[in-house]
């Protein structure tokens, strides 16, 4: 059988599209974490800078806090300097666990440190002289105190801090815009090959059925063919048997029916070997009618359309006897049948023939002298009837019982049993045709046991 | 004698001489004048009434050369004065179809050759017994 290419290729196609898609989805699953993770990094940036800024703010507030209790010292002025002042505290811990990822900043917020706790430990200074001292003393300590360039000191380092975040962040965003970017792309390639793959992959199958089409056509044709070329050949064969029926037999009848006019007419010009000449003509002439009568038979049987239907044997081994009826008289023959006889699936002019034919045989084969006693009865095994006919003639050996079943088979001169040699393989024939078996029990000198198994009509089961 | 003529359309001479020999030997009515094949038949039958007598019964076989019995006997039923004729077919031919269509042409009856010489003297006896002297024929015989 010849597969179309286009299958193949297309299933491997197939194949391949289910891996590309496989790896776009893993492309696209990692692209989107880069996403994520770099728009994570850039709001930990934004995080910092803010806390960088909250955290300046609250140093300016704390001195704001402190100034305004100089100038006006009540106790609950005091409140927003010492908010201001665990505000830095708690904004340095977040910021120090923020940078901690960043050595550079950890160690400016390390520098830094220091000079805000100092810073904070003279704003805590002006506050004390002021309750102990007053106003006067505290305004010396301002004036005197911290410069103005410490203040923009501490600036210049949140400045560099800030900046250094700045710059973090302007590299994160471009990092986070390239990923996306990344991404993007990466579906659009993946999603295009995909689909450029799946476009031909669809041509290769709509072309593969094509194909296929096209093959399924061309088996019908040659199936349409074959069977006009069998048809004629059965045409053929039928035309043979017909003319074998006709042309064939013609002579025969001229033959014998000539052979027996002489013996009539002229009998008394004949001497015993002019009789004994023309008998054997006419014999040799019947015999080879009884051939060609087979042969047609035979051919009948092996050619004819088989259509099973349910068939009552017991109707049939009737038909079959009533066509045997003035040789079984002439024979003297003994035929008892076991009724009733179960339905069969056959075709009943076949099953008729070969019960005829097996009845004429059990009738035939008779011990010289002994009337034949032949008994029909019906077995029943699980959906199968066995028709076994029992006689009580000859019998066969056992190395003769599987040949007996072939054409032109004799064990017999014909001088002793008449026969066209064909009787048993019309029954064989029969017998295949319509789906059944047939063999023989049988022992030498002691009768013989043929018997034929067709299924059992399903709407006909057998009540006895 | 009128319709005592029985036309034998046979092309086997044994079988022709055979069924004379019947006829002779047992001194039957019918008296038989045979062609060999299925033109003869028709120059006979066209020549009949004229020249020869008109058959009370044919005896037809289907295995013709030229022309077979088929073709003779659905000629003759097309003949506006020879179609009421009848045509007993004797062949060696069982086949049921061909049985069926003889009777679809207007065969009036259908008999089978036998192969011994005693069932030709039977077919013999009952053609002349039946279709010769029992059977009444069509008014054309006796013409």
């Amino acid at each position: 059988m010849l597969l179309p290419r286009g299958i193949v290729s297309a299933n491997l196609l197939l194949m391949v599209l289910i891996v590309l898609l496989a790896v776009n989805a893993l492309i696209s699953y990692h692209s989107a974490r880069t996403v994520i993770a770099n728009e994570n990094r850039v709001s930990h940036t934004y995080e910092v800078l803010g806390d960088i800024e909250a955290m300046f703010s609250s140093v300016k507030d704390a001195q704001r806090g402190a100034r305004g209790f100089v100038l006006i010292p009540q106790e609950q002025f005091l409140a927003p300097f010492d908010r201001a002042k665990s505000e830095y505290l708690r904004r340095f811990e977040v910021l120090r666990e923020l940078m901690a990822d960043n050595p550079r900043q950890q160690s400016r917020l390390a520098a830094f440190n220091p000079e805000v706790v100092e810073y904070l430990n003279y704003l805590d200074r002006e506050v004390v002289t002021r309750r102990m001292h007053g106003f006067q003393a505290a305004e010396a300590l301002i004036v005197n105190g911290y410069t103005t360039d410490r203040i923009d000191e501490l600036g210049k380092m949140i400045d560099e801090m800030e900046g250094e975040e700045r710059s973090l962040l302007a590299y994160r965003l471009a990092q986070t815009r390239r990923s996306i970017r990344t991404a993007a792309i990466n579906f659009a390639v993946a999603n295009a090959v995909a689909i450029a793959l799946l476009v031909v992959a669809f041509i290769l199958i709509v072309r593969g059925a094509r194909h296929r089409q096209r093959y399924a056509v061309e088996l019908e044709d040659r199936v349409q063919q074959r069977t006009a070329e069998l048809e004629e050949a059965n045409t053929a064969l039928k035309a043979f048997t017909y003319s074998v029926s006709h042309d064939l037999r013609a002579p025969l009848r001229g033959m014998s029916g000539l052979g027996k006019a002489l013996l009539e007419d002229y009998a008394d010009r004949l001497d015993d070997m002019g009789r004994r000449y023309v008998t054997g003509i006419v014999g040799a002439a019947r015999k080879m009618d009884a051939l060609v009568d087979g042969l047609l038979l035979f051919s009948r049987v092996t050619r004819t359309k088989i259509d099973l239907q349910p068939v009552d044997l017991t109707a049939a081994v009737h038909e079959a006897r009533g066509q045997l009826a003035a040789d079984l008289e002439s024979q003297n023959a003994h035929i008892s049948i076991r009724e009733p006889l179960p339905w069969v699936m056959a075709q009943r002019n076949v099953l008729v023939q070969v019960i005829a034919n097996l009845v004429s045989n059990a009738v035939k084969f008779r011990h010289q002298g002994v009337a034949p006693q032949v008994t029909i009865w019906a077995e029943k095994p699980v959906e199968k009837v066995r028709l076994v006919v029992k006689d009580n003639g000859i019998g066969i050996a056992p190395e003769h019982q599987e040949r007996i079943f072939g054409a032109f088979e004799r064990l017999h001169a014909t001088e002793s049993f008449e026969g066209s040699g064909l009787g048993l393989a019309i029954v064989r024939a029969g017998l295949e045709r319509m789906g059944g078996k047939v063999g023989v029990n049988s022992e030498l000198g002691r009768g013989s046991e043929f018997w034929l198994e067709l299924p059992m009509a399903k709407e006909h089961r057998y009540a006895g | 004698m009128p319709g005592k003529m029985i036309l034998l359309v046979e092309d086997d001479p044994n079988d022709v001489l055979l069924l004379q020999r019947a006829f002779a030997r047992h001194q039957l009515a019918g008296n038989i004048h045979a062609v060999n094949n299925g033109e003869e038949a028709i120059a006979y039958l066209n020549d009949a009434r004229r020249s020869r007598p008109v058959p009370g019964v044919i005896l037809l076989d289907l295995s013709l050369p030229r022309l077979s019995g088929f073709e003779v006997l659905s000629w003759l039923r097309q003949q506006p004065l020879l179609k009421p004729l009848p045509v007993v077919v004797l062949t060696s031919s069982k086949d049921q179809g061909d049985v069926d269509r003889a009777y679809e042409l207007g065969a009036n009856s259908y008999l089978v050759k036998t192969s011994n010489l005693d069932g030709t003297v039977d077919v013999a006896r009952l053609v002349d017994s039946y279709w010769v002297l029992l059977n009444r024929k069509p008014s054309i015989c006796e013409a």
